[in-house]
């Protein structure tokens, strides 16, 4: 059985791939993949404390956690979308400001 | 809004990263008894028993994240 400390690692190292993602990048679907892989590396930490401790109750948690990052990646590609259509790009640096 | 460069942004997030590592090399996780069997049935069971509930709530948060979606994304919006 591998050590759970190796999970933790590995989530640690994809929260700062997706964090350093979302610092340096300047697209907006960028942004949204980069939120889903920090989601993602709380979902492998809940699952590897569910598997160590012998209790299922990560694993629902988890499940929930995917379903609510499937509802924010819908309404953020809509909202991407939105912006794509008023301001004719999806840069972050040059969107000054929302508007309606 | 003020603009770090791009080495500062990969340092912090690679001494975020070492204290995470750090953190966890350290610590003394307490480690139940052995693993489950038939994790699948076991999730469902759960899922639709004492977490019934929140299942519902996911679902209609799940339906009213689309039915926004599809208004946002509509063309008659911008109009």
């Amino acid at each position: 059985m591998i050590p759970l400390y190796y999970y933790l690692v590995l989530s640690a190292a994809m929260f700062s791939i997706g964090a350093l993602g979302m610092l340096t990048t300047r697209n907006a679907i960028k942004l949204l993949m980069c939120i889903e892989l920090m989601l993602n590396a709380a979902n492998i930490n809940l699952v590897a404390f569910s598997r160590y401790l012998g209790n299922i109750d990560g694993q629902v948690f988890a499940t929930f956690i995917i379903s609510i990052a499937a509802a924010e990646v819908a309404v953020g590609l809509a909202i991407v979308l939105t912006i794509y259509r008023v301001h004719g790009t999806i840069d972050f640096q040059k969107i000054k400001e929302m508007r309606w | 809004m003020r603009h770090y460069n791009l080495t500062f942004k990969v340092i912090v997030v690679f001494m975020f990263l070492w204290l995470l590592i750090a953190i966890l090399a350290k610590a003394k996780w307490y480690l139940g008894p052995a693993s489950f069997q038939g994790t699948a049935r076991a999730v469902g069971e759960k899922l639709f028993t004492s977490y019934v509930y929140p299942f519902e709530v996911v679902a209609i948060l799940l339906l009213a994240a689309m039915v926004g979606a599809i208004y946002m994304a509509k063309k008659e919006v911008l109009k």
